[in-house]
């Protein structure tokens, strides 16, 4: 697999990037922490979010982009090492231990954080906010899912239209 | 957002099919998601996905035979156990391995892991060329071959099912066409087992549930052999092509106009994931893993599988002459079939409502 260049070769200062995010906060952070991001990979591999420039993120708020480089600093290391395939199993146990406390968070965070890691594209984070979420409705009545979602209820036509896709569902497998 | 819940959802435990259900119940948008035949196929594969353990390579050494060429590096096979002379093998689904057994002249079905064989016998429809295909969870054995018609001077494709239960075969189903049957491995995506037919130009289609074929011409651009039918990354029909010194996925979709046509989803330069390779001349897509999404490609130096989704490649054999291997993925349970447990308890939601 081919690692992105500024994960290796690195021996000096290694190569800065900064973010800005939609409230123009900036960031400066490590390229290959920012290129967990699959999105941010190409600009950065191009050179760009160097310098002054930034990269702007109107999508991810300050908050939000904080904590998502928190997980991308923890985590680049590893993602550096091809998946960490020499990783000891502390180093392991600890990344592990980092993921699960980094989920234990405020609700609102972690759906900011949904769209934030699909937005950016990293696929270790899209998987533990995920895995996190569907920990959160597992069990639960489809009434207790949207409220823990924050979903309004459903309106009357909302339920009756439910109710016709149920039928149209069951009859399709008739 | 879709992507993003289709994320969450899928992470919801397989051992507990009641919690789909709920969640289809959520809204209409998560119930269309969850009765997505491409979901709920990409979550059998998250939920069980075997890994690929090797391939069976086909040889003629004095006599035909295969070789298990291990791809993981804790094979739980000795190796030469899975070895055999006097048979080929044909295709593996699910862990197992269906064999052509040429002393027999028929094929056996054969799980590695349990040592189980089942007797199958060879096609009584007439053949010039046959392939099979075998099925998880069915007792039974998918026939497709073609023959000419001499008195009509037509070329005739057929496909036909045996049951091991009452070891009968199944009416055929016939198409006429130009071109013969290919002795490669199938494809299964969704409900229908696909096919190579002339080197890989076209694929015909064999539908399960209504027992029909049809064909689907390949994107005409590659060299021959043409590509190979794989499943994209969400269980659709698609196929891998090399042409010049890059790797082409596509995968065949439903149009805005409801016309389906082939989508070009990916272009790999090969060079970048096989760096050591100075020549490009020599590629051949030689299998692919259903379960694991993994192209295995013959080069001048060895055969390397290719995840397709990671983009992560490794070398796992020798050069040499290659036609089509037979990956072999294990199967740890039986496991349950959510599609079915999902459509059984939307059914008795649907009785309560």
């Amino acid at each position: 697999m081919a690692a992105p260049e500024s994960g290796d070769g690195n021996n000096g200062a290694a190569r800065m990037v900064t973010l800005i995010s939609s409230d123009n906060t900036r960031f400066e952070v490590e390229a290959a922490a920012a290129s967990l991001s699959q999105t941010l990979q190409l600009t950065i591999l191009d050179g760009g979010g160097g310098g002054g420039d930034g990269i702007p993120l109107p999508n991810v708020d300050s908050a939000t982009l904080s904590k998502v480089l928190e997980y991308c600093i923890k985590h680049a290391p590893a993602a550096a090492n091809g998946g960490a395939p020499n990783a000891t199993a502390v180093d392991r146990a600890e990344l592990e231990r980092f993921d699960n406390e980094f989920v234990n968070i405020d609700q609102s965070v972690l759906y900011s954080l949904i769209m934030a890691a699909h937005n950016l594209e990293i696929e270790g984070l899209q998987s533990l906010v995920a895995k996190k979420v569907a920990d959160m409705i597992k069990g639960k009545s489809p009434m207790e899912i949207r409220r823990t979602l924050g979903f309004p209820d459903p309106t009357p036509e909302e339920q009756a239209e439910m109710n016709a896709h149920m039928l149209e569902y069951g009859w399709a497998y008739e | 957002m879709d992507d993003a819940i289709a994320e969450i959802l899928l992470r919801l435990p397989p051992d507990e099919p009641s919690c789909l259900v709920r969640a289809s119940l959520v809204c209409k948008s998560w119930c269309r998601l969850l009765s997505d035949p491409a979901f709920l196929r990409r979550y059998r594969v998250f939920h069980r996905a075997p890994p690929l353990l090797g391939f069976l390579r086909n040889l003629y050494d004095g006599c035909p035979l295969f070789r298990f060429v291990p791809t993981a590096a804790a094979s739980p096979f000795a190796t030469p156990a899975l070895d055999g002379r006097d048979r080929w093998a044909v295709e593996c689904r699910h862990g197992r391995a269906l064999l052509n057994i040429f002393a027999l002249r028929g094929l056996i079905v054969w799980d590695p892991v349990t040592g189980d064989q089942h007797p199958v016998p060879a096609p009584v429809h007439p053949h010039y060329h046959y392939t099979a295909a075998v099925l998880c969870g069915v007792d039974g054995v998918v026939f497709a071959g073609s023959f000419v018609d001499e008195e009509n001077e037509e070329v005739i494709t057929w496909a036909s099912e045996y049951t091991s239960e009452t070891g009968a075969f199944s009416e055929p189903s016939t198409i006429q066409l130009s071109c013969y049957i290919e002795t490669r491995p199938s494809v299964l995506s969704g409900d229908a087992l696909y096919f190579s037919l002339d080197q890989g130009k076209r694929i015909l289609k064999y539908d399960l549930v209504g027992r029909s074929l049809s064909v689907i011409d390949a994107p005409q651009v590659y060299k021959q052999p043409e590509g190979i039918v794989v499943t994209s990354e969400d269980g659709r029909l698609g196929l891998v092509g090399v042409k010049d010194d890059s790797m082409y996925l596509w995968s065949w979709q439903v149009g805005s106009d409801g016309v389906s046509g082939w989508v070009q989803n990916k272009v790999i330069k090969l060079k970048t994931l096989l760096p050591i390779l100075d020549v490009l001349d020599s590629f051949n897509v030689i299998g692919f893993a259903e379960s694991t999404n993994t192209i295995l490609m013959s080069t001048d130096v060895g055969v390397f599988t290719i995840v397709l989704k990671s983009g992560q490649v490794r070398k796992v054999g020798e050069q040499g002459s290659y036609y089509a291997v037979a990956p072999y993925t294990s199967f740890y349970t039986s496991g349950i079939d959510i599609l079915l447990m999902f459509n059984l308890y939307t059914l008795c939601m649907f009785a309560l409502l």
